[in-house]
């Protein structure tokens, strides 16, 4: 039983490393206003680049931010239906030669297993790359029109009945038990993958949100003139509501 | 306009010792360094960004460029594929065949020619986009001569079996589409209107 594999949890993305140092010819200040789950007042944060300085400081790896970062958005229609199939092309091409060569290997006789395994390869992972492909594309394709009505992307119900379709597809000649069976088989392949991929993700976000209660320590080091960077505005400063006036009740009598 | 001599260079050398590499912002200390006019009008082209992820996201990432490139290649060769099989199932039909027989003949027509041209395609893609993605990462840029060595590097792999007569002369029909279809995005993305 073949079990279909979402593409996108295997995907690897790496950001290009760009070394080119720009040099910045005026003076940036910026307000960043933002909001910590925590407290739910806003906090003012400055950022100022020296003028004319060269090289410029290295602008943050990260957004300053308590959430953790989104995911990059999904290509728009139509064009993840190319990254499906080109995503199931690579993985059934990678896992069913892995498979393949080392079933050669352990199934052919001793003197034999380079090329028991060579020849294995050449002969199954053609057919199985195109199945995957295939099985990958219809599955975009599906997606991609069930998704039309609900005008929803990252459905995990519509992800579900979209393997199920594909799954029925891909058996329409092999008769209608066939066709029933890979679609059941399809939908909870897809059902366990949407369930992992939705746990990897709180995962993620738990530890990005514990990592965040860690305090920093100081960067300033101790004493010095400069003023912190979480020190808080004056009342009235601008961007920031004034605070409350608290007064204590001094009890009569 | 204050007098720059005022105000010199080493005025604020009390107040680097705050901390190591790092320094108090004094605004006057580049009005003292003489500057010359190539230098201030010296501007990067580039588009500045704020943050880091909006750079990276103005282009695919390696892993997005692989499967990208493999499923346009993959998929465009299973439809070529599927429309020659098409063609020799209409060639090859026989008088007195019954409509099972006729559309068996064209599922298996259509099925093998797509997916015999729809890897050999989806290869190709998947080889430019690897080689595509390792000239930009060490050239650190991104133009034009990137597809074409891509396109190079592609033509003789592929055909790097058949001796190195074969493979050179599909590494140059490699390089030579590849720069076609580069010059032909340019065009289209500078003449062809918006829709």
């Amino acid at each position: 039983v073949q079990i279909q594999s979402n593409p996108n949890l295997f995907r690897i993305q790496s950001q290009v490393p760009s070394s080119s140092t720009r040099r910045s010819r005026c003076s940036i200040s910026v307000l960043l206003l933002y909001q910590s789950c925590s407290a739910s007042q806003a906090q003012l944060s400055l950022l100022r680049a020296p003028i004319m300085a060269s090289p410029s400081p290295p602008r943050p790896d990260e957004r300053d931010t308590d959430l953790p970062l989104p995911s990059p958005p999904r290509k728009p229609y139509p064009g993840f239906i190319l990254d499906d199939a080109g995503g199931g092309f690579l993985i059934g091409g990678g896992v069913g030669s892995a498979y393949h060569a080392a079933r050669g290997l352990l199934g052919s006789s001793s003197g034999h297993r380079l090329a028991g395994a060579a020849r294995a390869v050449r002969a199954n992972a053609p057919r199985i790359s195109a199945t995957w492909a295939a099985r990958c594309g219809l599955y975009g394709a599906f997606k991609c029109a069930l998704s039309l009505p609900r005008a929803t992307d990252g459905d995990p119900v519509v992800s579900v009945l979209a393997a199920g379709a594909a799954g029925a597809a891909h058996c329409l000649r092999r008769g209608p038990l066939a066709v029933g069976r890979g679609a059941l088989v399809g939908a909870a392949s897809m059902a366990v993958i949407e369930r992992a991929d939705a746990a990897l993700d709180n995962l993620r976000s738990w530890v990005h949100y514990h990592r965040r209660l860690v305090p920093e320590e100081d960067i300033d080091g101790g004493g010095g003139s400069d003023p912190k960077p979480d020190d808080e505005p004056p009342i009235g400063f601008l961007g920031v509501p004034p605070k409350p006036v608290v007064v204590e009740e001094v009890p009569a009598g | 306009m204050a007098d720059p001599r005022l105000f010199p260079s080493g005025s604020n050398s009390s107040g680097d010792a705050s901390g190591p590499g790092r320094r108090k912002y004094n605004p006057y200390h580049d009005l003292s360094t003489p500057y010359s006019y190539q230098t201030l009008y010296d501007l990067p082209t580039s588009p500045e960004f704020l943050f880091q992820e909006e750079s990276a996201a103005q282009r695919r990432s390696w892993g997005e460029n692989l499967t990208y490139y493999t499923g346009v290649g993959y998929l465009s060769g299973a439809v070529a594929g599927a429309a020659l099989g098409l063609r020799d199932a209409a060639a090859g039909a026989e008088p007195g065949d019954t409509a099972k027989i006729r559309a068996n003949r064209v599922l298996n027509s259509c099925g093998g020619g797509g997916r015999r041209l729809g890897n050999r395609l989806g290869v190709i893609g998947l080889m430019y986009a690897g080689m595509e993605s390792a000239m930009v990462a060490a050239r650190d840029r991104d133009d034009w001569v990137n597809s074409v060595a891509a396109g190079l590097g592609t033509g003789a792999l592929f055909r790097a079996a058949n001796g190195p007569r074969s493979a050179a002369v599909a590494g140059a029909i490699g390089g030579v589409l590849a720069g076609a279809a580069m010059a032909g995005k340019q065009l289209a993305k500078r003449y062809v209107p918006a829709i």
